[in-house]
């Protein structure tokens, strides 16, 4: 039976995929309609590449799909919480987390709820390595106190116990070092941590901001909205960025090595900017549904985005899309379990 | 096979077609914190019959094709007429077209069913999950989203900004109280519809939507949307966060430019809260 309802699922999110390789990088359909939508996309190349997601409320099991380089297998999740965001060490060691305070591994083999401190949910996750992660949450709507930091040393997740609390949730957490760690949230929060604490950093907006990212301690972005936020910080401070597109609000921005930068946005925003800095706003391809994250190889030469209609609330049915940009698309091959 | 089309300005991107399926926005009126459903709104592109309009940029053909429904030939918007259906349709109609009060209609899907059901002379729909398939729920057939966008002219036409409701469309009176929802990261959203008007109304349309008050950021954003007989969708905007939080309702100027048809604009009185909500 679950056979069949995977194969469903794989006629429904594969038909539009696409195989054949175009001769220069554009944007190409990976998904256009899973039965959940998705929120984040990790992996080292698209050789091993997951997306996550869920249902934000609807039914269904979470999400979680993974690229070998050959095909895509959708991995059962095993429980009904919402995948926000997925984070790995490597192949056999990733993350994920969501709703209700989930933490789940995958060690290769399958997804394993582990033990978590918290029911807020859990909006992002990042490691500097297998016995340093971080994840961090809390309840937009809240008044301040289900919003946290958490942090697993190997064996066990704790909350992190801040000396000022900002009262917001926290969205999103990357770090280029072990003591060099972001943490992006509600009001234009950011916090940032030393290898000793984590303490205010001067954003200079006051807008929400979803996600953090950077390729370097000197080249570290944050995205937010609404109004439309593209934050960059070059060692020396936040400074707001001029947008290269109309939008309201940004989700997701990822960052290659050699500089380019993925951000996208509420309606397929999706603003993309190459080595040489040159920007360019192609909402005009499709997806045109909420964007959520991006993901870039380290090269750049592969990008994703992923979203679906997260933003309409919980008693809507959830859909899933995804997108590729580069020369050479992910297979459409799907293998269910 | 898929048309290949020329980017804009980026190699070419691949069209496709037989999985267009759009997703839903339905919306409840009269709740303070307003919640969505697949019934009220949805619409779309799942039975158009119209001619793919390569003269008029039309995008339903390919979307008609992907919900099993022979595009036509030559077919305006179809169910522009008011027809009701008095008994269950051989595919999936559209939520919010009419029909017969008490009609209940059940529709396989891969991964459960759809259940239609016309509790006051308007289609419904709700995904129904297949309890013995963990993770098998339809997935929605309705949406905003199409994928060619009309790039041509309108001559005379016209652009309304309405309420969501589950009747016809009517439009906005002027400084009318909208109800917001919150989003999944606390964003809280408020909901509209537009109407396209004039002679060929397209199925597919980009517009550029605006929100500006005095006390908040003026921000305007693209969109593609959909288009059922004119009609199109709910839509959702992000109302920015205002400091200080605003102790009374304000009003909020909607502006939508659809592109080749032309611009409405409406004032909003919007609750104190969305502009501050979890701040409160």
């Amino acid at each position: 039976m679950m056979r069949r309802a995977w194969l469903a699922i794989s006629l429904l999110g594969l038909a539009a995929c696409t195989s054949e390789p175009a001769l220069e990088p554009a944007w190409s359909p990976v998904f256009d309609e899973l039965d959940g939508t998705l929120l984040s996309a990790w992996g080292p190349s698209l050789d091993e590449l997951w997306l996550v997601g869920g249902g934000l409320g609807a039914p269904g099991e979470a999400l979680a799909v993974r690229h070998d380089g050959d095909r895509w297998t959708r991995i059962e999740s095993g429980t009904d919480e919402t995948f926000w965001w997925v984070w790995g060490s490597g192949p056999d060691d990733v993350f994920f987390v969501g709703t209700g305070g989930y933490i789940g591994h995958w060690d290769g083999a399958s997804i394993q709820r582990m033990e978590s401190p918290t029911t807020s949910v859990l909006f992002g996750v990042w490691g500097a390595g297998p016995n340093d992660v971080w994840a961090v949450g809390g309840d937009p709507l809240g008044a301040g106190e289900r919003d946290l930091i958490v942090h697993y040393d190997g064996s066990t997740w704790s909350t992190v116990t801040l000396a000022d609390p900002p009262g917001v949730a926290l969205f999103k957490v990357w770090g280029a070092a072990a003591d060099d760690v972001w943490a992006v949230g509600q009001r234009g929060v950011i916090l940032h941590f030393d290898g000793r604490a984590w303490s205010a950093s001067d954003s200079g907006v006051t807008t929400d901001l979803f996600t953090v990212t950077g390729a370097s301690a000197t080249d570290v972005w944050a995205v937010g909205g609404s109004p439309p936020t593209l934050l960059h910080n070059e060692g020396s401070g936040w400074s707001r960025m001029d947008n290269p597109g109309l939008a309201a609000q940004l989700n997701g921005i990822a960052v290659g090595q050699d500089g380019s930068v993925l951000v996208v946005g509420n309606n397929g925003v999706k603003w993309r900017r190459e080595a040489s800095g040159a920007w360019f706003d192609e909402f005009d391809q499709p997806p045109f549904l909420d964007l959520h994250a991006a993901w870039l190889a380290p090269d750049a030469r592969d990008g994703l985005v992923v979203g679906g209609n997260f933003n309409a609330p919980a008693a809507a049915q959830r859909v899933g899309v995804a997108a590729y940009f580069g020369a050479t698309p992910p297979s459409d091959v799907w293998a269910g379990p | 096979m898929p048309a290949i089309r020329q980017g804009a300005r980026h190699g070419s991107w691949r069209a496709h077609r037989g999985s267009d399926m759009p997703h839903t926005l339905g919306m409840r009126p009269g709740l303070s914190i307003v919640f969505f459903s697949v019934a009220v709104l949805a619409g779309g592109c799942d039975s158009a019959t119209v001619d793919a309009g390569a003269e008029a940029g039309v995008d339903a053909g390919r979307d008609a094709e992907a919900a099993g429904v022979d595009a036509g030939a030559d077919a305006g918007p179809i169910d522009c007429d008011g027809n009701v259906d008095e008994t269950c349709p051989e595919s999936l109609p559209y939520a919010t077209s009419r029909c017969a009060v008490g009609l209940t209609c059940t529709f396989d899907d891969p991964n459960g069913s759809w259940e239609y059901t016309c509790p006051e002379g308007r289609w419904e729909a709700n995904g129904v999950c297949d309890p013995m398939l963990p993770g098998a729920c339809p997935v929605p057939r309705f949406s905003e989203r199409c994928s060619s966008p009309f790039t041509g002219m309108i001559s005379g036409g016209t652009v309304q900004i309405g309420p969501v409701t589950s009747a016809d469309f009517r439009p906005f009176m002027d400084e009318e109280l909208v109800d917001f929802t919150v989003g999944a990261q606390g964003s809280a959203m408020i909901a509209y519809r537009i109407e396209v008007g004039g002679v060929g109304v397209p199925a597919c349309v980009r517009a550029v939507t605006t929100l500006s008050s005095p006390i908040i950021e003026r921000v305007s954003e693209p969109r593609t949307i959909s288009l059922l007989c004119g009609s199109s969708l709910g839509i959702l905007g992000v109302v920015q966060r205002a400091t200080p939080c605003p102790e009374e309702p304000a009003v909020v100027t909607l502006t939508v430019d659809v592109s080749g048809v032309g611009t409405a604009s409406v004032n909003l009185t919007v609750p104190a809260m969305a502009f501050c909500a979890g701040f409160g």
